[in-house]
């Protein structure tokens, strides 16, 4: 327990913390600094969000937004990440249209699967190895659809070799507008003869 | 009229301890605040000039750091500037800023507990020769005579420093800068009982650890 005359004494060691004070002349212009600080605030509410926001980066907390701070070096940090944001951007969306070079003339595979003419987006399936898919509306896809793992579906093929002229008889259908031989009359079903180098018909 | 004109006791005036504010003051006070929440910047100017040394030194016996005193009083004038329109006048400006001071104080020494404290006594002037308090100290019944200012100066900011927060800014805001206890009480938010109790815990630490100057 704390005597009188100890409390007493406590109090009169802690009363000369009073007595310890800032250098001379500390508060001639602290509530300068203060109002400078206030000012700067207030002129930084001032300008508008986005100006600040272009900004950050190349301020102090406490220092005032200029003209000059606009187009420092976060600003064009800032400018230059969102343009080469948008080149991505851009270039993806290109990138899906060339897929087919017509689409470069402006009568691109939507349009033509659209306008319901097959043979029009023919050669954008040929180049995924599908002939089922010609004339299904299958290049109005995009490219990334285009580039998921499909099934192919491989029917037998036989061989027949008959005296010295051997010949490869088929009896793979044909899909309708692929791979179709001279003199063939093009049918899914028909099979179709190959003959090897100079041997005789 | 504010409480802290009715009910402080007279305490020696000094440069970071004048908690009295008289009638006259505190209708300035009232007026100015008035002034300054329509955007009269140059009665906020006016109003810390009025409060700057009892923040200052607020902050300063809550961290015995310069530095951190002055950076934490500038912030608690930018912080009551920017709250002012939302100052109701429920309680007197006296203690709306100096709950303010408070709050920035304890925050920012949350965010120091880590840091390793230290003291910037060169910046200090301790006047003792002209103060009663250091007389009687230094007297027949002091039994360290030949201790220099410094070393009790340095003794007595450790012992404050060792101190919880909350104990220290009741010695800070009580023994130091001589509010009453209803005061304080109604800047912490708690009850007087509190702060007496507080008090009296923060008295027991300080006791034993500066027994060679308090007996």
């Amino acid at each position: 327990m704390i005597d009188d005359e100890s409390s007493k004494r406590l109090q009169q060691l802690l009363r000369l913390k009073r007595h310890e004070t800032p250098p001379p002349g500390y508060f001639n212009e602290f509530s300068d600094t203060v109002l400078d600080r206030i000012r700067a605030l207030e002129s930084e509410r001032a300008i508008p969000k986005w100006r600040r926001w272009f900004s950050r980066g190349s301020q102090s907390s406490h220092g005032p937004v200029t003209e000059r701070g606009l187009w420092s070096v976060g600003g064009w940090n800032t400018a230059i990440g969102l343009s080469m944001l948008v080149a991505v951007v851009g270039g993806l969306y290109w990138a899906s249209h060339l897929t087919n070079p017509e689409g470069m003339s402006g009568n691109g595979p939507l349009q033509a699967a659209s306008l319901g003419n097959p043979s029009a987006v023919a050669p954008a399936a040929s180049t995924v190895g599908t002939g089922q898919a010609a004339g299904t509306g299958l290049a109005a896809k995009s490219m990334f659809e285009l580039a998921e793992p499909r099934s192919v579906q491989f029917h037998p093929v036989t061989v027949s070799i008959s005296g010295s002229s051997p010949e490869l008889s088929s009896t793979n259908p044909l899909p309708p507008g692929l791979f179709q031989l001279p003199g063939s009359s093009g049918g899914g079903s028909e099979a179709y003869r190959v003959r090897f180098g100079n041997s005789p018909r | 009229m504010d409480p802290i004109a009715e009910s402080t006791p007279s305490t020696p005036s000094t440069l970071l301890a004048r908690p009295a504010l008289n009638a006259e003051e505190a209708s300035e006070v009232v007026q100015r605040v008035r002034r300054a929440q329509a955007g009269d910047l140059a009665a906020y100017d006016q109003l810390v000039h009025q409060f700057q040394e009892r923040i200052y030194g607020l902050c300063y016996h809550m961290t015995s750091h310069h530095e951190d005193a002055h950076d934490l009083a500038q912030d608690t004038f930018v912080k009551a500037w920017q709250a002012l329109k939302n100052f109701k006048g429920d309680s007197s400006f006296y203690t709306w800023i100096y709950r303010i001071a408070v709050n920035t104080c304890l925050n920012h020494l949350k965010l120091r507990r880590n840091r390793t404290q230290h003291l910037s006594l060169n910046d200090l002037d301790l006047q003792p020769e002209n103060h009663p308090d250091l007389v009687a100290l230094v007297s027949d019944k002091t039994p360290r005579r030949e201790a220099n200012l410094a070393e009790l100066q340095r003794r007595l900011n450790e012992a404050i420093l060792k101190l919880s927060e909350d104990h220290r800014v009741v010695v800070t805001l009580h023994d130091i800068q001589g509010l009453p206890h209803d005061q304080i009480a109604k800047i912490l938010g708690v009850n007087p009982g509190t702060v007496r109790s507080r008090l009296f815990y923060a008295h027991q630490q300080l006791q034993g650890w500066l027994a060679d100057w308090a007996k």
